[in-house]
């Protein structure tokens, strides 16, 4: 059965951008343009991963993350945070006492090859 | 050396660098970097590059300019540079800058006084192509051939220029080989600026032109216009940022610290350079601990660019900067606080505070002030109580250029130093006559191609040869060190350069601000505050 990924981003291109990488890879993917439709995915279907964008409306991903790793039970859910951040929000989000640090960080533009590495070192590819 | 060049060599057709830097021919620097043989090599520019984008200056290339496909495209380029140019001589156009710029361009008796107080024509091994008069001196050129439409005596008398697409492209890239600290026009015994010539060429470049530095428009000014912060983050971002530095700061001094946002009829209206809210979490976590045991009334704006006061538009284009520090003063003003007061942050401090003066009038015209000044009042006002001895290690005291020579704002930080740092020690030469970072007009930010090599071989090298003897007493690596930047720009060439050089792992030479400093004197809160392992 193929694989869950949630793509949050409040750009659609985007969000249609990640999806198409990540559906011709095999994935199945879920979508939220906030960190609210991404913490109701997250509880209702269930993702085996999901892509964090970190400048939102409503919930940011800042927010997003926390809420997924201050829970005991979402907190397994690998979250690769891809975002057009300055770099040093690496170090911020990584280095937090509250929270661990991401599985994963792209910043971008992302290119597809990075997307899948990350995503493949994180839950392992598709079958077939 | 390289063959000395002369200024013709700038509209040379060959699309090859025209001048090569190489480590041993650099100013030397003190031990433990005496030896140019362990310096690290400079990467070189890809072919790809070379092949596509501008790259006839010197080794790096800052702005990646695309190569022009045809003789029509490179003319119209050239026209557009020569309507820039006239607009550069226009009071309509360039009201700002006008005048010191049309004294320059008259009176420059070519003494090279300034040449002498450049940190990177001396970093280079005094490499003509550095020379703060080499710019300006074809941009005189220009001048007078062009705006002043002399002939061939006044080519004799002022000599000749050819104007072509290689030129402009140099000149474009020269114009990020400066980091506009302006020794150079503090040095000029007329009261020429050429540092001022880099400034007005960046500008003419980007508002004519539409050539820039990527991390300073495209993800710089243009993107804090629309999303509120050059870093990416919106107000919400910092906010949730914001909670976790709170809680950490609570956690790490014993003292509940809450961070007041949108205060309306606050003191203080605090800007901080938004990086600190991620790059450097203790600094604006070091602010609130300090505002709140003294008892300011404070605040923080998520206003758009409200709470960001960085303003890259002063190093590269005018209207940029206005749009930007209009922003800063509509948020102060729909907060109706008294005053804004700058963090740490050099550039932001001369935008705001000087240069927006003129743009900032009626009731956008609200006072601005240093945060120098208001935490040496707290200081040396024992508003809050203070142990020296918790800060019984070496100190120094970086001058950021935009606030200290360009601004005046000096000894109120060194007032705090003294006061609280037993073991600190001055830079020579300090004040007003310090030495830019290398970072400075945006270099800290560059990074592109090689351009890194170049900010820490070249900008970056008087600094670093500063910061060697300053602790040259002292690069026992059993004993930590600090360098006292209050400046975000500087903290980001620091970061990066004492990195590039180990310095850490070497010698223990950390950086930060000065605030973290302050916190760490505090007898109130727990001892520690200053992380040695955060560098």
């Amino acid at each position: 059965m193929a694989k869950k990924i949630l793509v949050v981003d409040d750009e659609p291109d985007v969000v249609t951008y990640l999806c198409a990488i990540l559906k011709d890879a095999g994935y199945e993917t879920l979508e939220a343009s906030n960190g609210e439709e991404a913490m109701e995915a997250v509880l209702s279907k269930h993702p085996d991963l999901v892509t964090l964008d970190i400048t939102m409306p409503e919930m940011t991903g800042v927010k997003t993350y926390r809420r997924l790793k201050e829970d005991e039970k979402l907190k397994k859910i690998p979250v690769v945070i891809v975002t057009g951040v300055a770099h040093e929000f690496k170090r911020f989000i990584s280095t937090r006492e509250q929270v661990p640090a991401p599985e994963g960080y792209l910043e971008k533009p992302v290119e597809p090859e990075e997307l899948l590495a990350e995503v493949k070192r994180l839950i392992g590819g598709t079958p077939g | 050396m390289s063959d000395r060049i002369k200024l013709t060599d700038m509209s040379g057709p060959d699309r090859r660098p025209i001048i090569h830097l190489d480590n041993k021919e650099l100013m030397p620097l003190p031990q433990p970097l005496e030896s140019p043989d362990k310096d690290h090599a400079w990467a070189v520019l890809s072919e790809k590059v070379m092949s596509s984008v501008e790259c006839g200056l010197d080794d790096t290339c800052a702005l990646n300019i695309p190569q022009p496909k045809t003789k029509e495209e490179e003319e119209a380029l050239v026209k557009k540079f020569l309507s820039g140019l006239d607009k550069l001589f226009q009071k309509e156009n360039n009201w700002t800058f006008l005048q010191p710029l049309l004294l320059t361009m008259e009176h420059c008796a070519k003494c090279q006084t300034c040449s002498e107080a450049c940190h990177i024509y001396e970093a280079s091994g005094n490499n003509e192509l550095y020379r703060p008069t080499f710019r300006s001196e074809i941009m005189r050129r220009l001048y007078f051939k062009h705006i002043k439409h002399g002939g061939l005596l006044s080519a004799f008398e002022h000599g000749d220029i050819t104007v072509n697409w290689p030129l402009v492209a140099r000149l474009a890239e020269l114009a990020y080989r400066c980091n506009l600290c302006r020794r150079c026009a503090q040095t000029c015994p007329i009261g020429c600026d050429n540092g001022l010539v880099a400034h007005e060429l960046r500008k003419l470049f980007s508002q004519e032109m539409g050539i820039n530095a990527k991390e300073c428009h495209d993800n710089g000014s243009v993107l804090q216009l629309k999303v509120g912060s050059s870093t990416g983050m919106s107000s919400l971002v910092v906010k949730d940022n914001i909670e976790f530095i709170d809680e950490d700061m609570t956690e790490k001094t014993g003292v509940k610290v809450e961070t007041p946002w949108d205060v309306e009829g606050a003191d203080v209206l605090l800007i901080h350079n938004a990086g600190e809210i991620m790059a450097w979490p203790e600094n604006p976590g070091a602010f609130a601990v300090i505002l709140n045991a003294a008892g300011i009334t404070w605040t923080l704006s998520s206003e758009l660019a409200g709470y960001d006061s960085i303003n890259y538009g002063l190093w590269y284009d005018d209207a940029q900067f206005a749009r930007v520090a209009i922003k800063h003063a509509e948020a102060a003003k729909k907060l109706k606080v008294k005053k804004i007061v700058l963090g740490e942050c050099g550039h932001a401090h001369k935008a705001l505070s000087v240069i927006a003066d003129r743009v900032l009038t009626g009731e956008l015209n609200i006072p601005r002030e240093s945060s120098m000044t208001l935490l040496r009042d707290i200081v040396m006002n024992d508003r809050i109580k203070l142990d020296p001895s918790r800060n019984n290690f070496p100190v120094t005291l970086h001058d950021p250029c935009n606030m200290v020579r360009l601004m005046g704002v000096v000894e109120p930080q060194r007032e705090i130093v003294r006061k609280i740092c037993p073991k600190f020690r001055e830079m020579e030469p300090h004040g007003v006559d310090n030495y830019c970072c290398g970072g400075g007009s945006g270099f800290a930010i560059m990074s592109g191609n090689n351009f890194q090599d170049w900010r820490f071989h070249v900008s970056g090298r008087k600094k670093m040869e500063q910061v060697l003897n300053a602790f040259a007493d002292c690069l026992d690596p059993a004993i930590n060190k600090y360098i006292c930047a209050p400046c975000s720009n500087c903290k980001g060439q620091f970061r990066d350069m004492l990195a590039y050089y180990n310095m850490w792992e070497k010698h223990r030479i950390l950086y930060g601000g000065l605030v973290e400093l302050i916190v760490n004197a505090m007898v109130d809160v727990k001892p520690g505050f200053i992380d040695w392992e955060w560098h």
